[in-house]
């Protein structure tokens, strides 16, 4: 057997150490990150062994695309909605979690839940909620004088019953990470604000959410991302349509439609792609903004 | 009572008034789930809604079990989950321990490629990845769910993180008593790191358990479903959604992931805040 130096045998310990994860990273991440910018430029159904190749044909059909406009609009609208929306609520069950509090775990508890929950489940559930004529939705609307709603069986709601049950899903999550960052912030500075007369409200504004902005920058980032690849509730709630009248597909979804249910993988990998360069050119968009409001200790 | 209740007892009243009300209004989708799942099928179509049913039917839970082969779901989704906790939490902890007490050429920029990989959205990969499981015959099988998640950048981060905050001397000590890198992982890294496991494992059984996507794109019989994808035979049906069939079996398939929740939120919630990241 050769002699091996120390040096050489920790190397190759190293690398023992690395292979089990090495493998399957490459075969199932970084080969197929290659594989999906070559497939976006081939005509192939997926099944047939020939692959015709159309250079940059897949990208240029998207423009001519009116189905990927539709589902560009609904993605952006769902993705401002649930990460605004549901900040803003994330935002205020953390200020209010974030002081003296009977039980507070419990609470905690129960705004967490929905993040645990599989999503699959409360799609299911927020399907029976939104039934319009036996659904809880439309019981409570009417009991507080409100016109009740076709939701999920008419175009024009449809997209926004999803989101609605999307803020309440993930205001939990926010709230976590917000409370975190709230409990960074010194009670010595509140303290010395009080002491200087400000009120409620200014401290609020000059205090909290100065200091909480790089907690907000990055959640704004993750929501962004996540609400931008939605795909299970849009699903389940269309019964795997996307309807009515393609009112709640989103890009992700028109992917799996184009690439399993049209058999258009090539057109379906310039999709994946598009997908990636937007939320890459988005986060590098909001670092690039958020030297305007967030401010770092 | 702390100070500050003491202080502002209208405040504080004003305060806990709005948290219950809030966490009310939070839960009454789950309330309306749980009394939806023990109703007989004529108070499902009442308006208005019945809150208490004029008679608690347990036995939907049954039913729903037996509307489809839920066993089956419930042993493929143990199975699948267990795996791919299992199987992550140790090749993260070789990487992680090579990437953190090792010295080997090319170190930094293979740990860079492992950051990256966290980065990569499964859509890019979801096309090739399709087609490698098919190449490989393994489509419809429990290793299609399984192996395209046994390697996780994620994991590996965490873990090297608590690896190298490790003291060198309890290692030290170690080497001179000629243990071997495997040993010295196996019986000074893992218990000190505990918690890091505790806190990926929560969160990749979460994610696995939950996962919906990639189940519906690699099976294709029914007998294959996990159970978040096994919930569709409700919803999809021909004869209109049974309501009360559709939540009780919902619950049977959150439980076990709630209870997990409910056992180990401070770990949970704790470990999203430390990490942030979503599933």
């Amino acid at each position: 057997m050769p002699r091996v130096s120390p040096r050489g045998r920790e190397a190759l310990t190293g690398f023992a150490f690395l292979l089990p994860s090495l493998i399957p990273l490459v075969v199932f991440t970084l080969y197929p990150l290659a594989n999906s910018g070559y497939l976006s430029l081939v005509k192939w159904n997926l099944l047939s062994p020939r692959k015709e190749f159309v250079g940059v044909a897949n990208y240029t059909r998207m423009a001519s695309d009116p189905a990927l406009l539709n589902v560009f609009t609904n993605t952006a609208v769902y993705t401002v909605a649930v990460v605004s929306i549901g900040i803003v609520v994330g935002l205020v069950l953390a200020l209010l979690l974030n002081r003296p509090l009977w039980l507070r775990p419990i609470w905690r508890g129960v705004f967490f839940l929905p993040t645990v929950v599989p999503l699959a489940v409360l799609s299911g559930l927020w399907l029976w909620i939104y039934d319009p004529h036996f659904g809880l939705m439309n019981y409570l609307l009417r009991s507080i004088g409100l016109p009740a709603s076709q939701w999920l069986q008419s175009p024009t709601s449809a997209l926004w019953a999803i989101i609605v049950m999307m803020i309440w899903q993930t205001a939990g999550y926010n709230m976590v990470i917000l409370l975190a960052g709230l409990q960074n912030i010194s009670e010595e500075l509140y303290e010395a604000a009080r002491l200087d007369g400000a009120g409620r409200g200014a401290i609020l504004a000059r205090i909290t959410v100065p200091l909480l902005s790089p907690t907000l920058l990055f959640i704004v980032i993750v929501t962004s991302i996540q609400a931008f690849r939605v795909f299970d509730p849009i699903w389940v709630m269309s019964l795997g349509t996307g309807g009515p009248a393609n009112s709640t597909a989103t890009l992700v979804f028109h992917l799996y439609r184009q690439a399993f249910m049209f058999f258009e993988a090539g057109y379906a990998s310039a999709i994946a792609y598009l997908v990636v360069g937007v939320a890459l050119a988005f986060t590098v968009a909001q670092f690039w903004l958020s030297r305007r409001w967030v401010t770092y200790e | 009572m702390s100070a500050r209740m003491r202080r502002r007892p209208i405040e504080s009243l004003a305060a806990h008034l709005a948290v219950i009300g809030l966490a009310a209004l939070f839960f009454l989708p789950f309330l309306w789930m749980l009394v939806t799942s023990v109703k007989p099928d004529n108070d499902i179509f009442l308006f208005p809604p019945r809150w208490i049913p004029s008679v608690w039917q347990f036995r939907n839970f049954a039913a729903a079990w037996a509307k489809a082969p839920f066993a089956r779901f419930y042993i493929n989704s143990v199975v699948v989950t267990a795996s791919i906790v299992l199987i992550q939490l140790t090749t993260a902890a070789l990487a992680a321990y090579a990437f953190a007490r090792l010295r080997f050429p090319g170190k930094s920029l293979l740990f860079l490629a492992y950051l990256s990989v966290m980065m990569i959205p499964s859509q890019v990969t979801l096309i090739p990845n399709f087609i490698t499981l098919k190449k490989l015959g393994m489509l419809n099988t429990y290793w299609a769910l399984i192996l395209p998640f046994a390697a996780t950048g994620f994991g590996t981060f965490l873990i090297r993180q608590h690896f190298l905050s490790i003291p060198q001397e309890l290692l030290d000590a170690a080497v001179v008593d000629g243990a071997g890198h495997l040993r010295i992982l196996w019986q000074i890294c893992l218990p000190t790191a505990k918690p890091a496991f505790a806190t990926f494992g929560l969160l990749a059984t979460m994610w696995h358990w939950n996962d919906f996507f990639w189940p519906l794109i690699v099976t294709s019989s029914v007998e294959m479903r996990t159970l978040p994808l096994g919930l569709v035979v409700f919803t999809n049906s021909e004869q209109g959604t049974s309501w009360n069939l559709l939540m009780a079996a919902g619950i049977f398939t959150a439980l076990p992931i709630v209870l997990l929740f409910l056992i180990a939120q401070r770990h949970f919630v704790q470990g999203i805040a430390r990490v942030g990241i979503k599933g």
